[in-house]
């Protein structure tokens, strides 16, 4: 079975995101050796990028291909920021080359600031990012009010950009970005700042353009909307890793999170974690204790040791077992992507720990 | 005192105007009663009647312009309300503005350190700005920047990253160690692990009894918190635990695999205001059942694949809630919140 067999197995439940994960891992495996799925319409071959004496990227290949959706994930300062305007054109490689099939016009980026003019209105600088790419008169007018709409900006045409709220701003950096119908579409943390209702819109105008065939790329530190892509990237001393539950499974092989449900006694459990000090991998998941461990004998001692030191153990107002402790409550449920950057962060997933 | 708690904490989480939330001195930080404010053009802030308890974590959550803002100005002193009464920490912030500032610390999103300033300075003007000086001073601030992973970073803080500047924000309002903290999107930004670091060190504040109020727009961050209020349009229109949000808006999501995606998604989004997970769209299953789902499809000749009933987000249950969605009744309190046996909250 040649690699792209396997490949096309793979995304036959699912479509184009796993096909796009496996496509390129297998490539990865085996050379050049296969064709990608699709063509790619950005392509970084062993690209390099120096601040001063500081690598902010150090040789990342990466291909992008059409009609993917992408989210670049990383730490604070892993070069999310760099990699996207790299895709976009805005950044020159100090080293490595850039191939790239899709034209600097049909490229539209949003960056995590305003970058627009805040003392013309929300049209007029629709007008300037149209007008730089050649749209004009009718043919913008009738993009505008399309885009407009579809950002909820209609109202606020003839209002400075300045003026806008946060959230309002992102949706005319989108709308601006979008208004020439770019093949590539490129976001820079979209949505920080933004409040959940437009976040929604936002991500909402995102997925229709992609549904309509537009490649989307975007840089975020939420991993919640990292799930909204097909293909997510890791980012890490500057260099690129696939990730998803599917792809890091040899990583965090044997890693389990565990739930223990403790309802009302959340405020407790905070402070008993803060007393253990035992690290981001056992922390609050929703009313619950999580630990992220290798076997439920781990998990059971650890639930334990953050239970003893509960308030309301210490006061001794439960003798021998701390307070609501039942070892069987503890659920295994499945790894999120905000375990999974914790363990590759934390390096944890490179060992396996002491669990048999 | 500490028997008070199992009573009270229904009571006011109902906020029915008879809950005597400055009866309690002891487990109440800070509670704010018939709250009203006007600007000139707007209704800011609409008989506001919130509270939180002591050595809690309270999220004050809502959408921008909804009115957060103005309601923690007020709380802190620094806008004078037309009506109603506050108390945080047992003082009147209108009669003792001083005194509550100097028992508490804010952080806003902006202009929180000097740019021009290196860290050291920051950490003194701020130390001498509520009264600390001398060794006690120099301690303070040693104390802070062991804490905050700061000794390495010299220079004004302008030129630092990002993450070394809201450690040293946070390092700056804590330096008079205040009982009360408000801390306004404490987060954003901010990467997971540096966000499960944040709430290891809330838990560890809260251990030594510093409340905290902190606003946040990452909803699977206020799932962290104890107790949330949500403002909407100047009013507070919820108060109670994370689950009894999540009660109050319960359905599912409904998750529908389509083939093609796009076309399933296209029109989902349409009729439904469809979300896109990767080539899943997401229904809230309030807006439309699965049936719905399937006899649109089928009218649009789209295959579908399959439908999951997923539980909702806490940005779900929050959506729902500001779009105005119909609510679950509310009385009695659901018993999977009962508040904590008597004895446990405090002492």
């Amino acid at each position: 079975m040649s690699p792209s067999d396997e490949a096309n197995t793979a995304a036959a439940g699912s479509r184009r995101g796993p096909a796009d994960k496996c496509g390129a891992r297998a490539a990865g495996a085996a050379g050049l050796a296969t064709e990608p799925v699709a063509p790619s319409l950005v392509e970084l071959n062993g690209v390099g990028v120096r601040f001063g004496r500081k690598d902010a990227l150090r040789d990342v290949d990466l291909k992008v291909e059409d009609g993917a959706f992408v989210a670049v994930i990383g730490a604070d300062g892993a070069g999310k920021s760099t990699l996207v305007r790299v895709l976009a054109g805005l950044r020159r490689p100090t080293s490595g080359g850039v191939t790239r099939s899709v034209p600097k016009e049909e490229v539209g980026f949003s960056g995590s600031e305003f970058d627009l003019y805040g003392d013309l209105t929300v049209m007029e600088n629709l007008r300037f990012f149209a007008s730089v790419r050649g749209l004009r008169d009718a043919r913008f007018r009738r993009a505008a009010e399309r885009i407009l709409e579809m950002v909820g900006l209609t109202e606020a045409a003839d209002r400075p950009a300045a003026h806008l709220s946060g959230g309002m701003k992102k949706k005319l950096g989108l709308a601006a970005a979008l208004i020439y119908e770019p093949r590539l579409l490129i976001l820079d943390e979209p949505t920080i700042g933004v409040d959940p209702t437009s976040r929604r819109e936002l991500w909402g105008i995102v997925a229709e353009a992609c549904a309509a065939g537009t490649t989307v790329v975007f840089a975020t530190t939420y991993l919640d909307e990292a799930e909204r892509a097909r293909r997510v990237v890791l980012l890490s001393a500057g260099q690129v890793t696939e990730f998803s539950p599917e792809m890091t499974a040899d990583m965090t092989e044997g890693w389990r999170a565990w739930v223990l449900p403790q309802g009302a006694q959340k405020k407790e459990l905070r402070v008993a974690l803060a007393r253990a000090g035992l690290g981001p991998r056992v922390y609050l998941r929703q009313e619950g204790l999580a630990l992220l461990t290798h076997d439920l004998v781990e998990a059971e001692e650890l639930a334990g040791r953050v239970l003893s030191l509960a308030p309301g153990t210490q006061k001794g107002r439960c003798d021998i077992r701390p307070a609501g402790f039942e070892p069987a409550s503890l659920e295994p449920v499945s790894l999120n992507l905000d375990d999974l950057f914790v363990l590759v962060q934390t390096g944890l997933a490179a060992q396996r720990g002491g669990g048999s | 005192m500490s028997s008070a708690p199992s009573g009270a904490a229904p009571l006011a989480r109902q906020h029915s105007g008879a809950a005597p939330a400055h009866s309690h001195p002891c487990s109440v930080a800070l509670s704010a009663v018939g709250l009203d404010k006007h600007f000139a053009r707007k209704h800011a802030v609409k008989n506001a009647t919130f509270s939180v308890s002591r050595g809690c974590v309270f999220g004050f959550l809502g959408p921008n312009g909804a009115g957060k803002t103005t309601a923690l100005r007020l709380v802190l002193g620094l806008l004078k309300a037309d009506a109603g009464d506050v108390r945080v920490l047992g003082l009147d912030p209108a009669k003792q503005p001083r005194e509550v500032r100097l028992r508490t610390g804010y952080v806003s999103q902006l202009h929180s350190v000097y740019g021009d300033l290196a860290i050291d300075e920051n950490l003194r003007f701020f130390g001498r700005l509520y009264g600390i000086g001398g060794r006690e001073l120099d301690d303070c601030i040693a104390e802070q920047k062991a804490r905050f992973r700061l000794e390495e970073h010299r220079g004004p803080v302008a030129g630092l990253g990002t993450g070394v500047q809201r450690r040293a924000a946070l390092a700056c309002a804590l330096i008079h160690r205040p009982e009360l903290l408000i801390l306004d999107e404490p987060t954003s930004g901010m990467d997971s692990l540096g966000r499960r670091n944040f709430w290891t060190f809330l838990g560890e504040l809260t251990a030594g009894g510093t409340t905290i109020v902190i606003t946040t727009h990452h909803l699977e961050e206020a799932e962290g918190c104890d107790d949330l209020a949500l403002m909407l349009d100047g009013e507070v229109r919820f108060q109670g635990s994370p689950m009894e949000l999540k009660v109050r808006y319960a359905g599912p999501v409904l998750a529908v695999s389509c083939d093609p995606w796009e076309a399933g998604f296209t029109a989902l989004r349409e009729a439904y205001g469809a979300s896109l997970f990767g080539t899943a769209s997401h229904v809230d299953g309030l807006a439309a059942t699965a049936a719905d789902v399937k006899a649109l499809l089928a009218r649009r000749d789209v295959r579908i694949v399959r439908v999951d009933e997923r539980p909702p987000t806490m940005e779900d249950v929050f959506l729902r809630a500001t779009m105005g969605l119909p609510s679950q009744p509310v009385d009695p309190p659901p018993s999977v919140a009962e508040p904590p046996r008597a004895g446990t909250l405090l002492s």
